[in-house]
């Protein structure tokens, strides 16, 4: 056998060697932006205005947002669309793939055909549904004439807004949820379903005792990965509502976009941005934890 | 008592099915009408098709405006080559940090590992004016290699994650057994290991794939004339002069085609892959 | 409790047979144990009558009616396997309660039930606590208790003891054939291990290749094994097996003579024969001229346990002998002793190895 170099480092070098490339990586492009995003929030500079006075203002920015009632309102409602859109997708991702469990001819194109919407560019994707929620021309109002009902303004009402955004959402995304239900579905060792069966469970029992509780932990993983995408979520907003009316269909994320490329307050929108940030790197660390809870038991 | 089931089963599936193809076949149909037909009451099933969508996308013929400054052959030039390297790139170092995340229990790991997940949560517009700044000073801006870095940067958290799991799924019995006959440990890696993890790379590549191609916040804002990718050309068509809708469509009828046919190839090691190791790779 | 009746049962996958055409009838009661080694349909054997498998042709009846058609939950059998068994997301209680629970028994009915099989297994101090934290054998009594609670017709156990330290192992094949028989249920037990099988049934389904090569209580088996395969098989240590010559006087192996006094009646032709001879019956207390007893050089000594085993060769092929007394002194390799073969207990076979009719 050679003896090239690899035999004489010892472990300890092969971890930091294969770790290091990833890492250097993570940082620098996380560093850089992050430092600038705190530093930033605490002036009120503007991009636009690079060469104006900026004054350090400490957490002025960041009280000012805080004490906004309209930012509230842009929480409360991108907490209703986060809950709605997620709870769809999970309800009726979970659901779907409940239902594939069962093997049968075709099953294999019924899964890619399920999985199409996700492959979508995004922006394609709120632009085809502001097509379809159109109030005159589109689909969504003819079938509903079809079927008797009354032609609705989608898109220019709040209430109905926030609907069809996350119709269009939920749509492009319950595949997710589709693909880790399966996964987590076929992980189960097929001794315990068929201990399930032999001790006589219908399958509705046995999937509400046995699969459910042993598919959370992956189930949780998708909730936990929904959520932080909704959050995120923009590129829906800006094809199809523009945050409109004025400013009722904004989401936080979207808030930030207006104030970072809108009003160019890039100050303001570095103090949401790290508001924000916090937000979802909190909800994930609660939620990491319980996960490694969860899978000590199991 | 079986059959009152497999009834419900199948109408649940069939109707989803339908309400997942329906829009998208409404959106190929779309993409082949012309400006009248498509604000026209009631929606037409049958027209005769328009094509000059598929031309401005494609670069061919005439319109000027909204087609951009960026041809349709560069524009996925740029597209391949940003999602291929940086997908490749997310892998490889993917890989290489999985591993040892999973093998070595060294300071900080899940920290490392809660870090990398992290890097997902930041919305894109939080930090695209720093990126920009950052680019312009070093010189990246408008670079297929600045652009390809900011994927691999976007991929890497989940490229670590689902590697992890799946290297957690390799016994290190089969290391031991090479360590101690006398190989290297880079040999048990690279000879062993690794081909026990191919449905896992298949998955991670299919996933960093699809999320690159479609990517648009950062390559909008960190491309201009040379680098402009796929999703931001087909963008657009949302000109000045109001959006060309034949144009959208068309556009995202092209994009999806290149990530079906991928995606329909590595179905089977996706599935795998989404178990994020949580549950290891049994089953199947 | 019930009755097994199978009518040529038979599994094809493909091309190739994993059951071939099996008839068994087993009794209400009885603890049956389907025997042999992997790959010779009995496991899968054990999963058509528990419902899990469709067999390709012939019928499964419990108490004379068919249960072919029946789907696992409702044929009332319960199942132990060898690795997992228990839900690991459940305790020990609520192990045992659920199939109670999917019956849609009462609250008050599945306590009382659980405190029945608690104190029939045991297992009062594990109730509360998760399968993971159990060593295998708890485990195992753990899901047998879960199978037992629901009064199943039939209790199938597949290999339930094969992931057990060998010490316990034997622990458990007494608290297992104990509990059997307190119960009373119709038991089939499989398991490549014929030690275990000899222990703990009370007929033995010995199977080869998807076929039933012999079925009898364990002594039948031991005694009278039906071909050479069931007589290498069953025994520890295995059953001495060797080509003999007939010829007048006795048996030729090679160049030595093994004298016969007097020629049983399946050797009155010369021929070529297959002898077996078990261990136990081979000692070293010949004298010679007498019948059985021929000498041979010692050519291997070892001990296994409390046994002393002896190696020796006759016409080039090897035979073993186990010391019956302990107070003679221990072999030494390289003499020649006087070995005595038992003639009662030898048995023939064809060349290829069926029995010949014993003497």
């Amino acid at each position: 056998m050679k003896k090239t170099i690899f035999y004489r480092l010892s472990d300890k070098t092969y971890c930091g060697v294969f770790i290091l490339p990833a890492l250097a990586v993570l940082v620098l492009m996380v560093a850089y932006p992050f430092i600038s995003l705190l530093y930033y929030s605490t002036l009120n500079f503007s991009i636009l205005r690079p060469m104006q006075e900026t004054q350090h203002i400490g957490l002025q920015n960041y009280t000012e947002l805080l004490t906004s009632p309209d930012l509230w309102d842009r929480f409360i409602f991108t907490g209703k669309f986060v809950v709605m859109t997620v709870g769809i997708q999970m309800l009726v991702g979970t659901a779907i793939a409940y239902f594939l469990q069962r093997d049968f001819r075709g099953r294999d194109i019924l899964f890619t055909i399920f999985m199409l919407p996700m492959m979508l560019c995004p922006i394609v994707v709120g632009f085809l549904w502001r097509y379809i929620f159109n109030s005159e021309w589109g689909m969504a109002n003819y079938l509903l004439k079809l079927i008797g009902g009354e032609k609705m303004d989608w898109l220019g009402r709040s209430e109905n807004a926030i609907w069809a955004v996350v119709i269009a959402d939920a749509w492009m995304w319950t595949p997710f949820v589709i693909l880790l239900a399966t996964a987590a579905f076929r992980s189960i060792p097929n001794d315990i379903n068929e201990a399930a069966d032999i001790d006589g469970a219908s399958p509705a029992l046995r999937f509400f005792q046995i699969t459910l509780p042993l598919s959370a932990p992956i189930l949780l993983i998708a909730l936990l990965l929904r959520l932080i995408d909704a959050f995120k979520q923009n590129d829906l907003f800006f094809a199809m509502t523009g945050g409109g009316p004025g400013s009722e269909t904004a989401t936080v994320s979207f808030m930030l976009g207006k104030l970072a490329f809108g009003h160019f307050y890039t100050g303001e929108a570095s103090a949401l941005a790290v508001i924000l940030l916090l937000i979802i790197t909190g909800l994930s660390m609660i939620f990491v934890r319980y996960l490694l809870g969860i899978s000590q038991k199991g | 008592m079986k059959a009152r089931g497999r009834w419900l089963g199948s109408l649940v599936l069939t109707a989803f099915a339908l309400f997942s193809v329906c829009p998208i076949a409404w959106l190929f149909l779309s993409s082949l009408k012309s400006r009248q037909d498509l604000f026209s009451l009631p929606p037409k099933f049958w027209f005769t098709p328009d094509l000059t969508g598929y031309a401005a996308v494609l670069g061919l013929g005439v319109s000027e405006n909204a087609a951009g400054s960026v041809g349709l052959a560069d524009a996925l030039f740029n597209s391949v080559i940003v999602a291929s390297g940086g997908t490749f790139m997310a892998v490889l170092l993917g890989t290489l940090a999985g591993y040892a995340a999973s093998r070595f229990r060294f300071f900080g790991r899940n920290d490392f590992m809660f870090f990398a997940l992290s890097t997902r949560m930041i919305p894109p517009v939080a930090v695209l004016v720093f990126y920009h700044v950052m680019f312009a000073r070093i010189g990246l801006t408008d670079t297929l290699l600045g652009l390809g870095l900011v994927t691999t940067f976007i991929n890497l958290g989940l490229a670590t994650w689902i590697m992890k799991g799946f290297f957690d799924g390799v016994p290190q019995e089969i290391e031991s057994i090479a360590l101690i006959n006398g190989y290297s440990r880079m040999y048990a890696f690279v000879r062993l290991v690794l081909p026990m993890v191919k449905g896992g790379i298949a998955a991670t590549a299919g996933f960093c794939f699809i999320f690159s191609w479609n990517e648009f916040a950062f390559s909008s804002i960190l491309s201009n004339t040379h680098s402009k990718t796929l999703p931001v050309r087909v963008s657009s068509a949302m000109g000045s002069s109001g959006i060309e809708w034949g144009q959208i469509f068309a556009g995202g009828a092209v994009l999806v085609i290149p990530v079906a046919i991928f995606f329909y190839l590595i179905r089977r090691h996706l599935l795998m892959g989404m178990t994020f190791g949580v549950l290891g790779s049994k089953g199947r | 409790m019930a009755s097994i009746k199978l009518n040529n049962l038979t599994m094809r996958y493909g091309n190739s047979t994993a059951v071939n055409g099996i008839n068994l009838a087993i009794d209400d009661g009885e603890f049956v144990v389907f025997l042999g080694p992997s790959g010779c349909g009995k496991t899968t054997t054990l999963r058509c009558i528990a419902g899990l498998e469709n067999p390709t042709s012939g019928d499964i009846l419990f108490d004379g009616v068919k249960v072919n058609h029946l789907h696992a939950s409702a044929r009332n059998v319960a199942m132990v396997f060898q690795f997992i068994s228990l839900y690991p997301h459940k305790t020990v209680r609520k192990n045992i309660a659920f199939p109670l629970r999917a019956r849609g028994l009462s609250e008050a009915q599945i306590v009382e039930k659980i405190k029945w099989v608690e104190d029939v297994f045991s297992l009062s101090e594990v109730m509360d606590r998760y399968p993971n934290s159990l060593p295998p054998g708890s485990r195992q009594l753990a899901a047998l208790a879960r199978a037992v609670v629901r009064d199943p017709k039939v209790l199938l156990l597949d290999e339930p003891l094969s992931a057990i330290d060998e010490q316990f192992r034997e622990e458990m094949r007494w608290e297992l054939k104990h509990l059997q028989s307190r119960l009373g249920v119709t038991t089939i037990h499989v398991t490549h291990d014929q030690r275990e099988a000899m222990s703990l049934a009370d007929r033995i389904v010995l199977m080869h290749s998807g076929d039933v090569v012999q079925i009898g209580t364990p002594q039948a088996l031991f005694n009278d094994p039906i071909n050479e395969f069931a007589a290498h098989f069953i025994g520890s240590p295995a059953m001495n097996l060797a080509d003999v010559q007939v010829a007048s006087g006795g048996l030729m192996l090679g160049s030595s003579l093994l004298p016969l006094g007097s020629l049983p009646t399946p050797l009155s032709e010369p021929g070529n024969l297959r002898l077996g001879i078990r261990p136990n019956h081979v000692q070293r207390d010949g004298k010679a001229g007498e019948p059985g007893c021929v000498l041979a050089l010692i050519e291997d000594r070892y001990a296994i346990g409390r046994e002393e085993y002896f190696q020796f060769s006759l016409g080039g092929q090897k035979f073993v002998g186990i010391d019956k007394e302990k107070n003679r002194q221990l072999a030494e390799v390289g003499t020649s002793e006087m070995i005595r073969f038992d003639c009662a207990e030898m048995r023939f076979f064809t060349p290829d190895g069926i029995k010949v009719v014993a003497p």
